[in-house]
């Protein structure tokens, strides 16, 4: 009986931390679909509020042409992300090179860096560069800001394949480039994937560095439209907001879904899971 | 083909893990790198693989230096102690992947696989991954797939280590059997004396990146030149005791704390030879002391009695000097008794206390 109820407890626990971020979720749904709402409660059901998926919402593009913009800016970033990472991460975890320590001890500083503080210079960097107001420019900064944590990432995943294997690959006949990719990058597959989703789930909902460096709306991504629906002066149809955000949000709860043995990869640091 | 090293050392930082070794290795030689843990077998494995770059001296495969050659272009072929089988990969994948990277022809890879598949015992599994497999059955696939490119060159990194007692047994000799079928050159390490002594043509004995000796198995047993070649070779180790010569009537005897050897003959002069007095250490291998009835060499005390089955090890004490002694499986004698030993006079080794070499050689 107390077996039962001591297993009882984390339960408990996490359902309590849990429960109002579920009561928000649930919430989120409800007033997508309703004209106003009282608490959780809905009144007067309707579909107006996804009315955006037809039609621009007055002065804004498209919410098709905004879903363009974020695929133009999250799948570029995730794709650079984890070629830039393997590559940096191989050379991190095993050739030796003068300033190896220091970059490695430089990687986890920037990791830990705050962006935010950054965000003046910046401008002032993509201005020169003539990178502002454009996709690339936005791709470039927060892949330069992910960075960090990639490479770390996928040193670690590096260290944990044997060197025997990198060594039988070399006496068999690779080059060392031969062996990085036919046989090390195979390896941690399972790895690469799982930066590759977690990359692109970060650039799916980036906010600060699309809605500081985009000015132009029709290149802007889902976070920023978002805002710019709730920041209007007139009243705000909460309706439509949480209806958008729902939109935002269903990819990727579905990714989650599927792919949740993949990203636990990425936190766990090992190989686990995967086949 | 054969292998030369001339007076390699490896240096990591400060820690010299191999120092100033020079050996031959003749083609068609079963050689075997041998001794404790971080004596520097393995590092001058990896040397001669391309791995590592000697410090210093030279690696010749035949007339040519190799030292700067890339280890894809020395066309050897190894097998790791983990196996390092691509796990990725299936058995088929994993055997001909070498021939891939050689650019051979699909159907000649099918034939050469086909071939080592058989020559391992492995066709049944062609399709497996190399999680799937167990220990004895990644070996047999990591050799066929360091022997299908025909390599000159063998070397194996504790082959046995990783496998059980009855599956080494039957290893020890496939890989012998192998070795002789193909006469390729092939260069083992190993921590264990009976994985050297029993595959290999001649032993290289290595301490702290030094190369102690070189000599065929049965030389190393017979006529070790040191202490830590007489203690390391043999199992169960040779006994050793601490002695001094002294000149007697007859020629000379060695005698210590509870033993008195008296010596005749060619060994009783070598013996004086050393100098009346002069402290020096007894070897003596258990099977070459006999139990007597009576009188003998010293007396012992019962410790332990180890039915070993073919023998009886018995665990004795001359005075606080432990000493192990292989008698024949029917001796008996009880805890605590007592017995009187002889030493085979033509199996006594003497060591330098000092020095540690051996005097009598």
């Amino acid at each position: 009986m107390m077996q039962r109820l001591r297993s009882a407890v984390p339960y408990v626990f996490l359902s309590v931390l849990t429960v109002p971020i579920v009561v928000g979720y649930i919430w989120l749904v409800i007033s997508s679909v309703s004209m106003r709402t009282y608490g959780l409660t809905a009144e007067g059901l309707t579909l107006e509020n996804w009315r955006f998926l037809l039609e621009p919402i007055r002065n804004r593009p498209s919410i098709w042409q905004v879903l363009l913009s974020t695929l133009a800016f999250a799948v570029p970033l995730a794709l650079l992300d984890v070629t830039i990472s393997s590559a940096a991460g191989y050379a991190l975890s095993r050739l030796k090179f003068p300033g190896r320590r220091l970059f490695l001890s430089m990687t986890i500083i920037l990791h830990a860096f705050p962006s935010a503080t950054l965000l003046i210079a910046i401008f002032f960097v993509l201005r020169a560069v003539h990178l502002y107001d454009t996709i690339p420019g936005v791709v470039l900064v927060s892949l330069s800001l992910g960075l960090p944590l990639g490479i770390w990432l996928m040193k670690g995943f590096y260290d944990n394949v044997s060197w025997d294997v990198e060594m039988a690959a070399l006496i068999d006949g690779c080059s060392r480039i031969r062996a990085w990719w036919s046989v090390i990058l195979p390896i941690i597959r399972p790895g690469l994937g799982a930066l590759l989703l977690f990359s692109f789930l970060n650039g799916w909902g980036a906010y600060i560095i699309p809605y500081t460096f985009l000015a132009t709306a029709s290149i802007q991504p889902i976070s920023v439209y978002l805002q710019s629906l709730t920041g209007d002066y007139t009243f705000v149809n909460y309706g439509v907001v949480t209806a958008v955000g729902l939109f935002q949000l269903i990819p990727v709860v579905i990714f989650y879904l599927f792919t949740q043995k993949y990203l636990l990869n990425l936190y766990s640091g090992g190989m686990k899971g995967a086949s | 083909m054969d292998v030369h090293l001339e007076n390699i050392s490896k240096h990591f930082g400060k820690v010299k893990a191999v120092d100033d070794v020079s050996l031959e290795v003749k083609s068609g030689e079963f050689v075997a790198l041998l001794g404790p843990s971080g004596c520097g077998k393995t590092t001058m494995l990896l040397m001669i693989a391309g791995i590592y770059k000697p410090t210093a001296g030279t690696i010749r495969f035949g007339e040519r230096v190799v030292n700067d050659l890339l280890p894809k272009d020395r066309k050897i072929g190894m097998v790791f102690q983990s196996y390092a089988l691509y796990p990725h990969m299936s058995v088929f994948e994993n055997i001909v992947f070498p021939l891939r990277l050689q650019r051979i022809p699909q159907g000649e890879i099918k034939k050469r696989a086909d071939k080592m598949a058989e020559m391992v015992q492995v066709q049944q599994l062609l399709d497996r991954r190399p999680g799937q497999l167990s220990g004895g059955q990644q070996q047999r696939v990591a050799l066929a797939r360091a022997l299908v490119k025909e390599p000159n060159l063998l070397l194996l990194d504790e082959p046995l280590s990783n496998l059980d007692a009855k599956l080494r047994l039957a290893m020890r000799a496939e890989i012998k059997r192998l070795q002789k079928d193909l006469g390729i050159t092939t260069i083992f390490v190993t921590h264990d004396q009976l994985e050297a002594m029993t595959m290999a043509d001649r032993v290289a004995l290595l301490q702290d990146g030094h190369l102690v000796a070189y000599r065929q198995p049965h030389e190393l047993y017979d006529h070790p030149n040191s202490l830590f070649a007489a203690e390391f070779i043999g199992s169960p180790p040779m006994n050793f005791l601490n002695v001094r010569v002294q000149a007697t009537a007859g020629g000379a005897a060695l005698v210590g704390d509870g033993i008195d050897v008296p010596l005749d003959g060619e060994v009783a002069k070598k013996a004086a030879a050393l100098g009346a007095g002069r402290q020096v250490i007894m070897g003596i291998r258990p099977e070459d002391v006999s139990v007597a009835e009576e009188g003998g060499d010293g007396r012992a005390e019962v410790y332990v009695v180890e039915p070993l089955g073919r023998d009886m090890l018995l665990d004795l004490r001359i005075q606080e000097a432990p000493v192990r002694v292989l008698a024949p499986p029917s001796f008996h004698a009880a805890i605590g008794s007592s017995i009187s030993l002889v030493f085979d006079r033509t199996k006594i080794h003497l060591f330098d206390p000092e020095s540690k070499e051996a005097l009598l050689n």
